[in-house]
């Protein structure tokens, strides 16, 4: 795979890709389903042709939001090119584009914002030197230390952007390792793995979790800051601990002991120190949500207007951000406002026969319909495609579950997707170093997932409602 | 398939084989093709771009049939299709005139003298490759386990 | 005249010399009243330059001379110039000698006080024309005197000034005769280095070369008791064998094969191992039982140690060659002549700067030539300065001829011909000059001395070297008797 074969517009596979689509695009035009009405007839359209880009990146995934947006618009609005019915609910244009500017996007934002500033003063490194000297020296320790540090990284960082910080790091000490040594094997998958488990703990820390949040707050449920950390991250660190003992297990290290050499000193400019109060400030806001009532998304604003008034990001930066992923995020929740304007959610719905299904199938249906998803498509996507289809769901007055907890299965499923390279960019990168081969991959990506579901399917509905968190 | 390429050009074939076989490090993600002249890279250069395939490095030996190295690598280095190519000059018996013009002229990153440490050699080429592909390609990950890794990973944190 | 109220000096100037000296002093010595004549040996001083003096003296007879004391010498400004009266200038400035005066032979003087002369003079008229008429005649011929000595002085300056010339260009001469003495020096050092070093090299690369072939046979050995030994047997020797392809070849037979085979990392592993032909693959896939990429990779392994073998016995050789020639080359310190043919000489010089070469067309036109008689590689220094010129001149690029024919004048000819742009006209005549400067003490050397020392040696060889030249054509000749002469002929410096 190369860049310029993946961006040459016309490749066959990605024609192919294209094709499908537009197949798929059309079923709805032609066959005619009972009891949806004609926009929830288009809006399955886009949401049909949406599933096949998303999984086929015949375009970019967040040209396929984009579109989603557009098509959303120009189908199902009230300023569609066709007209609605009059008898169906014409949802106004803004509504989609509106999402584009959805309260979770600027809650991200700020996460972009806070990430990019700790990346540009060498906070994340700092932070990595100080936070591993604790772990000692033995392989296994030192494994332990970099999986905290990767987790608490990702929880406001990228996924792939701690791993790729923290895999620079580790590569020359994975070098130095003895060829055969399985240690190295453990050293270069602890990182991305942690980085996938970590990405769950936060709101910030991946786009799912933006989604789902997206998704309740529409649905009308406000999760803040603290308290989707107080419902995950005790799962985050249950997993983490296991995920550390399946890695040390499976691939023990020789070495008597390790030595991570991390190169940085703590910035000590007006600018870095400027940046260490914004960033101690936000999450200190995002932490005390319950105390002060400020939502998580207008502190998430916060950074963003002090770090760019302050020039503490560039314009060189600004335009350099991951806008890629907010509107991958965006077109999601456009899906979403499609799917639930159009009465395609109840439609949907209707099809299967919830009753007879027990409460905690249906989660935990959703949370491995979600692994699988993203195990082989971005999670994101897999987010965008099953969290509005999960919350409608658990809305329903026939199911017994809670949109909330639905919601935060999918989201935490398709983080839990890490089985293959392509599962994350994360895995992707420990593949690139040469260092693991896809079966050892998949081996221990299995083992996280296997604990992981039960975790969540069993243990946290009973957790959730024990701390009061849940209905 | 499109990949990149490394270009030799050294008329000697003993020299050359040699060459090659201290380049085998690289084979698995790059292409590494010989010419023992100016007029076969050319051809070589022809028929990369012809195939869609980038010239990622060049090393070049002075002494040449036909057109001096120094002089090739001027030429290359006007021209769009190499200008980002990285140009490296092997060779003993390049005056000091001459690598002066090709540090000009020719934007040549190094100069490695014959004979050369294979070490050496690795450390050059995978440092002149990872500066080319952190300037010119998208996709660093298929780079990171020939290439310098840490270099290419903090740049993809940057991302 | 006498009578006359007022003689003129001039009346006694029509008178002959002689008849007009011998008037003055008889009306002198009529007025003074005979007065006893006073004599001097051949050698006294009559007076000293720059003394008083109160008389002057009429030379009656003999010879005297006027000199002054320049430097402690005698120098003489008067001697068939002095005339009658000595005293003249003391006369004339009141008292005071400006020369000296000495008696060359025995002298008679008449002399005469100053104040008896004016006496004389006033109150005789006739004497004042004949004293001013010899006066005048004296100092004629005194200035005439003046005049030739400044023309001798002016002519002998000249003299001086081209000996002082002469001087600068002999010594001029003695410091380019030095510097080719030191560049000789330093290139029989430089050669006894050179022998020195391909001597010490002969062995260690004789051992490389022997060593490589030992590995090749001891390999060929342990392939053949290997299971499928006959493939690898096979293999090996022919990579050992095998002529070196140039990239165009193997890019086309790679191109060919993955047309063939349609994969192309396949056809450029092929390709490297010398396999053409997907069916010789197969085939000794069959023969080793292996499955064919198996089977690519075993004989890559074979592959890639002949080929390495095969470039050290290959690089082996070209250093034998090398060093071969350089021993012939550096051949100069040999004491005594011996029958030569130069056309060895010209190759060990070409084979050495074979790193010049590599733009350049080498036509050897080598004509028959009897062996000459000369210490070993004499003229190689000859050669080499022809052929980095003709280099030069053609900037390492085009066609170079070098052609020996045996004259019939039993002379042998050797061309050195370059296609380079040619002489200008107005540098041909000063090529084989010294042409060198001096700087910061160190001495440089132009593209003058490498010719001035072939021509030099050429010469003592009793040969020519002689150059035409034209654009695209410069043709140095150098011509060889049979037996260069027992004694050296003397050294020419320019032509």
């Amino acid at each position: 795979m190369n860049a310029r074969a993946r961006n040459a517009p016309f490749a066959p596979a990605r024609l192919l890709g294209l094709l499908v689509a537009i197949l798929a695009f059309s079923i709805p035009w032609i066959i005619h389903f009972h009891d949806l009405s004609e926009a929830g007839h288009r809006v399955f359209a886009i949401f049909l042709m949406a599933v096949v880009l998303w999984v086929t990146e015949a375009i970019p995934l967040h040209a396929t939001a984009a579109l989603i947006i557009l098509l959303n618009i120009l189908l199902a609005s009230n300023v569609a090119l066709i007209p609605l019915p009059k008898e169906d609910a014409a949802p106004a244009y803004t509504m989609y584009f509106n999402s584009l500017a959805n309260p979770v996007l600027m809650l991200f934002l700020g996460g972009f914002f806070l990430a990019d500033g700790a990346a540009k003063y060498g906070l994340d490194k700092n932070l990595a030197r100080v936070l591993l000297k604790p772990f000692g020296t033995r392989p296994d320790r030192i494994i332990l230390g970099l999986m905290v540090i990767a987790a608490v990284f990702s929880m406001f960082m990228s996924n792939t952007a701690t791993t790729a910080t923290l895999m620079a790091v580790v590569l020359p000490v994975a070098a130095r390792l003895p060829a055969g040594d399985k240690g190295k094997i453990a050293l270069v998958l602890c990182i991305p793995f942690a980085a996938n488990i970590g990405g769950m703990g936060t709101p910030v820390g991946t786009p799912p979790n933006a989604i789902a949040l997206g998704a309740l707050n529409k649905a009308g449920l406000h999760v803040s800051f603290i308290e989707w950390m107080m419902m995950v991250v005790p799962f985050m660190v249950v997993l983490l601990v296991f995920t550390w003992f399946v890695l040390t297990r499976l691939f023990p290290s020789k070495a008597a002991s390790l030595s991570i050499d991390i190169q940085s000193t703590f910035d000590r400019s007006p600018q870095a120190r400027l940046f260490y109060v914004v960033a101690g400030i936000t999450i200190l806001l995002w932490f005390t949500e319950p105390l002060h009532g400020v939502q998580s998304s207008i502190v998430g604003f916060l950074p963003v207007v002090v770090m760019l008034a302050t020039r503490l990001i560039s314009d060189k930066e600004f335009h350099s951000m991951q806008w890629s992923v907010l509107w991958l995020v965006a077109g999601g929740i456009a899906l979403g406002d499609g799917v639930a304007k159009t009465g395609l959610d109840k439609w949907l719905i209707a099809l299967a026969d919830w009753e007879n299904m027990a409460p905690g199938m249906i989660a935990g249906a959703m949370c491995i319909t979600a692994l699988l998803f993203s195990t082989i498509i971005s999670n994101s996507a897999t987010a965008n495609l099953l969290v509005p289809i999960g919350v409608t769901l658990a809305a329903s007055p026939d199911v017994a579950i809670s949109p909330l907890a639905t919601a935060i299965f999918v989201a935490l499923g398709s983080s839990l997707a890490m089985a293959l390279p392509i599962s994350t960019p994360p895995n992707a990168i420990a593949y690139s170093t040469g260092a693991v081969q896809t079966k050892q991959m998949a081996t221990a990506g299995a083992f996280v997932a296997i604990a992981g579901l039960p975790l969540f399917i069993w243990v946290a509905p009973w957790l959730w409602s024990l701390m009061g968190l849940v209905k | 398939m499109n990949q990149i390429l490394i270009l030799c050009i050294e008329d000697e074939s003993e020299v050359r084989d040699a060459l090659v076989r201290d380049l085998a490090p690289f084979r698995p993600v790059f292409r590494i093709e010989a010419a023992e002249d100016a007029a076969d890279a050319r051809t070589v250069l022809r028929e990369a771009e012809a195939a869609g395939d980038r010239v990622g490095l060049i090393l070049c030996d002075h002494l040449l049939p036909g057109q001096r190295g120094v002089d090739l690598l001027i030429e290359l280095h006007r021209e769009p299709a190499t200008r980002a190519t990285r140009k490296v000059l092997i060779t003993g018996q390049a005056g000091l005139d001459d690598t002066i013009r090709a540090i000009n002229q020719a934007g040549l990153q190094h100069y490695i003298a014959k004979p050369w440490q294979p070490a050496d050699l690795h450390a050059i080429v995978r440092n002149q490759l990872t500066d080319y592909v952190m300037a010119n390609e998208e996709e660093l990950l298929p780079y990171v386990s020939t290439l310098d890794g840490p270099r290419l990973l903090e740049a993809l944190a940057k991302k | 005249m006498p009578g006359s109220e007022h003689p003129v000096f001039t009346d006694g100037l029509h008178l002959p010399e002689p008849e007009l000296e011998a008037r003055m002093i008889r009306e002198l010595d009529a007025f003074l009243g005979h007065p006893p004549r006073r004599r001097l040996e051949a050698g006294a001083l009559l007076f000293g330059e720059d003394v008083e003096l109160d008389s002057l003296w009429i030379l009656l007879d003999g010879q005297v001379r006027l000199f002054r004391t320049i430097q402690g010498q005698e120098v003489v400004f008067h001697s068939q110039t002095v005339g009658r009266i000595v005293g003249l200038l003391a006369f004339a400035s009141r008292n005071r000698s400006f020369f000296a005066c000495r008696a060359v032979t025995p002298v008679t003087l008449l002399e005469i006080r100053f104040e008896d002369l004016s006496r004389a003079l006033e109150s005789n008229p006739a004497l004042l024309g004949l004293f001013s008429a010899v006066l005048l005649r004296s100092m004629a011929r005194r200035n005439r005197r003046l005049v030739e000595l400044q023309t001798e002085v002016l002519s002998l300056n000249q003299t001086l000034a081209a000996e002082r010339d002469q001087l600068a260009r002999t010594l001029r001469e003695l410091q380019q005769a030095q510097a080719l003495l030191v560049e000789s020096e330093k290139m029989a050092t430089l050669g006894q280095i050179a022998a020195g070093v391909a001597h010490e090299l002969n062995n260690p690369i004789a051992a490389i070369a022997r060593a490589a072939d030992f590995l090749g046979q001891d390999l060929q050995r342990l392939a053949g008791s290997m299971p499928g030994g006959d493939v690898f047997r096979e293999h090996l020797a022919r990579t050992l064998a095998q002529k070196p392809t140039s990239t165009r070849e193997q890019r086309e037979a790679r191109a060919q094969l993955a047309r063939e085979t349609g994969d192309e990392t396949l056809a450029s592993r092929m390709v490297e191992i010398g396999l053409a032909h997907k069916a010789e693959l197969e085939e000794v896939a069959r023969q080793l039982a292996q499955r064919p990429e198996q089977a690519l990779e075993t004989l890559a392994g074979f592959h890639q140690v002949g080929a390495a073998l095969r470039n050290i016995e290959r690089c082996a050789r070209r250093i034998t060659d090398l060093v071969q020639s350089l021993r012939s080359y550096a051949r100069a310190d040999e004491p005594d002549p011996r029958e030569t043919d130069l056309r060895e000489g010209l190759d060990d010089t070409l084979n050495l700067l074979a790193h010049r070469l590599r733009e350049v067309e080498v036509d050897r036109q080598y004509g028959d030539l009897p062996p000459v008689s000369i210490r070993g590689g004499e003229l190689n220094q000859v050669w080499t300065n022809l052929i980095v010129n003709a280099l030069d001149a053609m900037k390492n690029r085009g066609r170079l001829v070098v052609r020996t024919e045996a004259l019939p004048s039993g002379h042998m000819a050797v061309h050195i011909i370059d296609s380079g742009p040619g002489i200008p006209p107005e540098h041909k005549a000063r090529i084989f000059d010294l042409q060198f400067t001096t700087r910061q003490g160190r001495v440089e050397f132009g593209l003058g001395l490498g010719l001035a020392i072939s021509r030099n040696i050429v010469t003592r060889l009793g040969g020519t070297l002689t150059v035409e030249s034209s654009p695209g054509c410069t043709d140095f000749c150098v011509t060889l008797p049979r037996t260069p002469p027992v004694r050296p002929v003397p050294q020419e410096t320019t032509p």
